[in-house]
C-alpha cells in the first residue's frame, strides 16, 4: 500500500532536501532496523552533507525527547519504537515543538509502530505528509536508460570521468558534495561512500 | 553542488511546513485569509477590552498558530498592551496538565517583567507564585535522640507544573498574580497572555477544567488571554463549556477552495508567493489546492513534495504528474493505522457526503484530518480529496 522505494531513491529523496526539520519515515521490519540504520548513518551524512546522529528510543519519551534537543547533529535517525504505546506516542506528538532539528529526521518504524505513529499522533504526522516509505530490498531504482542519463548529466557537471571519481574516492580525496555520493551509488560503489 | 540541486533545495524550503510560522511571517510568507482574519479580530477586541478571552479552535495545520502570532504581532502596534506568547508545549508536559497550571505560567511570565521590582508586597507575590509554579527546598532540623543529637533533612515540596491533586486556582495564587499584574501595568500597560499549544490536549474534560478553573483565575487579575483549544473539545460532551467560560469563541474550519472562491484564490496567492514565476503550471496549482482539502499545512507539504517529485524526475517545471504522484503517497500515508470500521465510515461518506461528527470514532477521522469539515455556506463535511481516489481503488 505505502510507496515502495529503493535505498538508492530514499537517498536522493533525502539528499534534496532542504535545511529545514524535515521529517520522514522508513517502515523496514524490526529485525532489519539496526543494520538499515548503520548503513543510513554513514549515506545520509554524504547526501544532506552534515552529521547524523542515531537515537536508539527507550521505552521513555521524556528521554527521547531531551535526546532529540541535546543531540548537536543536524540529523537525527531514531528508531527503536517498538515498545512505545499509545500514550508513548500521544506524549511525543504533544510535544512537537521541542523536535526541531536543523536538517531532518528519519523515523526508522516496524509496520506495527507507524501504525500507532498514525493512530496517536496527528501532529507528528501532520509534519510528515507523504514522505512515509516501505524499503524495497535489491531493486533498481532506475532504467539503465535513466541511469545513462544521470551519468551524463554528472560527467557534463563536474568534467570528470567514472575511472576519474572512483580513483578520487579511493584516495579519499572526492569533494563531500552529494552528488558524488549518487555518483558512487550509480556506479554500484557505494562502498566507497564516506571514504 | 550542482546549481539544480541547490535551486531546488531553495524552492522546496519555501514550502516547509514544520518550520516555525514565525520564520514563516518574517520570510515574507505569510498571506492574508480571505474576508475579516482571525488575527484581526481577535487584536481589534483585545485593544477595546484588553482583560478579555479568546478560544480558537480548529483543526491540525489549519493555520492556528499563525493566526495567534499575527494578532500577538497586531498587539504589540496598539502600545499600551503588551503581548506575551507562551507556547505551553515547551514549558510543561501537556500530558501532565492540571488546573491552576496556566494560571502559575502567567504568573511566572509576568513575574519576570517585574524582577527587579522593590516593593516587599509584590516581591512576597512573585516568591509565592515561584513557589506555587516550581515547589521549593526548605531544611528542616528536628531532634532525633534523647541526646539532642539533630537532624537536618531537606524537604522539597513539588511545585504546580505539573500539580498533582488539586482542582481549582487556590485564592492566594490568583491574588499574587493580580499583584505582580498591576506592578506590571506602569511600564508595560495591561497585559494579555496568548497560550498556544493547547491544542495538543487531548482530553476535554481537562480542557474544560481548565477554562472553568484558569481563564476565570486569569480574568480576575484583568490580564487578557488567548487560547487555542483542540477539535476533539469543540465535538465532546463538553463543548458548551467552550462558550461559557470564555468571552468570545472562534472557529478555524478548512477553507472552501472548492466552493469558495476567495478560499481558491487565497491558496493560489500562498503558492505564488512561495515560488518563482511560471515554475509551478497552472494545472498543477490547481491539482494542488484541489487536492489539499483547504487545509493550510497539506497545501504546503503536498507543494514540497511535488517539488522533490519534479526533481527527481530530472523536469525543470511542476506538471501535474508530479503533484499526481505526490497526492498518492499522501494518501496512502493518510490511511495507514485505519481500523475497517474507519475505513468502512470513509467509504459511506464518500458515497453519500453525509457525516455526523458524534461518535469518539467519528471525531477521530476529524482530528486526523482524513475528514474534513467545512463551512462555507454551511456546514458540510468530505473525505480529504487526496484519500479519495485510495478509497475509490479499494472498493472498487
Amino acid at each position: 500500500m505505502l510507496k515502495s522505494i529503493s535505498i538508492d531513491e530514499f537517498l536522493q529523496r533525502i539528499g534534496s532536501q532542504p535545511n529545514g526539520n524535515v521529517w520522514s519515515v522508513l517502515v523496514v521490519s524490526y529485525s532489519d532496523s539496526d543494520e538499515l540504520v548503520e548503513e543510513l548513518k554513514d549515506t545520509i551524512s554524504i547526501f544532506t552533507e552534515c552529521d547524523v546522529g542515531v537515537i536508539y528510543t527507550k521505552n521513555e519519551v521524556s528521554i527521547t525527547v531531551d535526546k532529540i534537543q541535546k543531540y548537536s547533529e543536524d540529523y537525527l535517525i531514531i528508531w527503536n519504537f517498538e515498545d512505545w504505546s499509545d500514550r508513548n506516542w500521544r506524549t511525543f506528538d504533544q510535544m512537537r515543538s521541542r523536535l526541531a532539528k536543523k536538517r531532518g529526521v528519519v523515523l526508522v518504524l516496524s509496520q506495527k509502530s507507524v501504525k500507532y505513529m498514525f493512530t496517536y499522533a496527528p501532529n507528528i504526522v501532520s509534519w510528515i505528509g507523504s514522505r512515509v516509505y516501505t524499503l524495497a530490498k535489491d531493486t533498481e531504482l532506475l532504467t539503465k536508460e535513466e541511469r545513462q542519463r544521470k551519468l551524463l548529466t554528472l560527467h557534463e557537471w563536474s568534467g570528470l570521468s567514472d575511472r576519474e571519481i572512483i580513483e578520487l574516492a579511493e584516495l579519499r580525496q572526492l569533494p563531500p558534495d552529494p552528488e558524488y555520493g549518487e555518483w558512487l551509488v550509480l556506479l554500484g560503489r557505494e562502498d566507497l561512500i564516506g571514504r | 553542488m550542482s546549481n539544480r540541486l541547490q535551486l531546488f533545495r531553495k524552492r522546496m524550503s519555501a514550502f516547509e511546513g514544520t518550520v516555525d510560522p514565525l520564520r514563516a511571517i518574517e520570510s515574507g510568507y505569510y498571506v492574508h485569509a480571505p474576508g475579516k482574519l482571525l488575527a484581526e479580530t481577535i487584536s481589534t477586541r483585545i485593544a477595546l477590552r484588553p482583560a478579555s478571552s479568546h478560544l480558537l479552535v480548529g483543526g491540525i495545520g489549519s493555520g492556528k498558530t499563525t493566526q495567534l502570532l499575527v494578532a500577538c504581532q497586531n498587539i504589540k502596534e496598539v502600545g499600551d498592551i503588551y503581548p506575551i506568547y507562551i507556547d505551553i508545549s515547551l514549558y510543561t508536559d501537556i500530558s501532565k496538565m492540571k488546573t491552576g497550571v496556566l494560571t502559575a505560567i502567567a504568573g511566572v511570565e509576568i513575574s519576570k517583567l517585574i524582577k527587579n521590582n522593590k516593593n516587599q508586597d509584590v516581591n512576597s507575590s512573585i516568591d509565592l507564585i515561584k513557589k506555587i509554579a516550581f515547589g521549593e527546598s526548605e531544611e528542616i532540623t528536628k531532634e532525633v535522640s534523647f541526646f539532642t543529637q539533630k537532624e537536618t533533612k531537606k524537604i522539597k515540596t513539588e511545585g504546580i507544573i505539573p500539580i498533582k491533586t488539586a482542582y481549582g486556582v487556590g485564592g492566594d495564587l490568583v491574588q499574587a498574580l493580580k499583584q505582580v499584574a498591576q506592578a506590571a501595568s506602569p511600564q508595560y500597560g495591561r497585559i494579555v497572555i496568548f497560550f498556544d499549544g493547547l491544542d495538543r490536549l487531548d482530553n476535554p474534560q481537562i480542557f474544560a477544567q481548565i477554562l472553568e478553573s484558569d481563564v476565570k483565575a486569569i480574568s480576575i487579575a484583568n490580564i487578557g488571554l488567548v487560547l487555542i483549544g483542540s477539535l476533539t473539545s469543540l465535538y465532546s460532551n463538553y463543548s458548551d463549556t467552550l462558550e461559557n467560560y470564555l468571552d468570545y469563541f472562534y472557529y478555524q474550519p478548512c477553507f472552501d477552495v472548492e466552493n469558495d472562491p476567495e478560499a481558491y484564490m487565497f491558496f493560489e496567492k500562498i503558492l505564488k508567493t512561495r515560488s518563482e514565476e511560471n515554475f509551478i503550471e497552472e494545472d498543477a496549482i490547481d491539482l494542488l489546492i484541489k487536492y489539499s482539502g483547504g487545509v493550510l499545512r497539506d497545501l504546503i507539504s503536498l507543494t514540497q513534495a511535488s517539488i522533490e517529485e519534479t526533481y527527481l524526475s530530472g523536469d525543470d517545471r511542476l506538471q501535474e504528474k508530479h503533484v499526481l504522484t505526490a497526492v498518492n503517497s499522501f494518501g496512502k500515508a493518510q490511511l495507514l493505522g485505519i481500523t475497517d470500521e474507519e475505513l468502512e465510515i470513509l467509504r459511506r461518506t464518500f458515497e453519500t457526503k453525509k457525516f455526523v461528527p458524534v461518535k469518539n470514532q467519528n471525531v477521530k477521522l476529524l482530528v486526523t484530518r482524513r475528514i474534513l469539515e467545512y463551512r462555507y455556506p454551511k456546514t458540510r463535511y468530505v473525505v480529504h480529496p487526496a484519500i479519495q481516489p485510495i478509497i475509490e481503488q479499494i472498493y472498487a
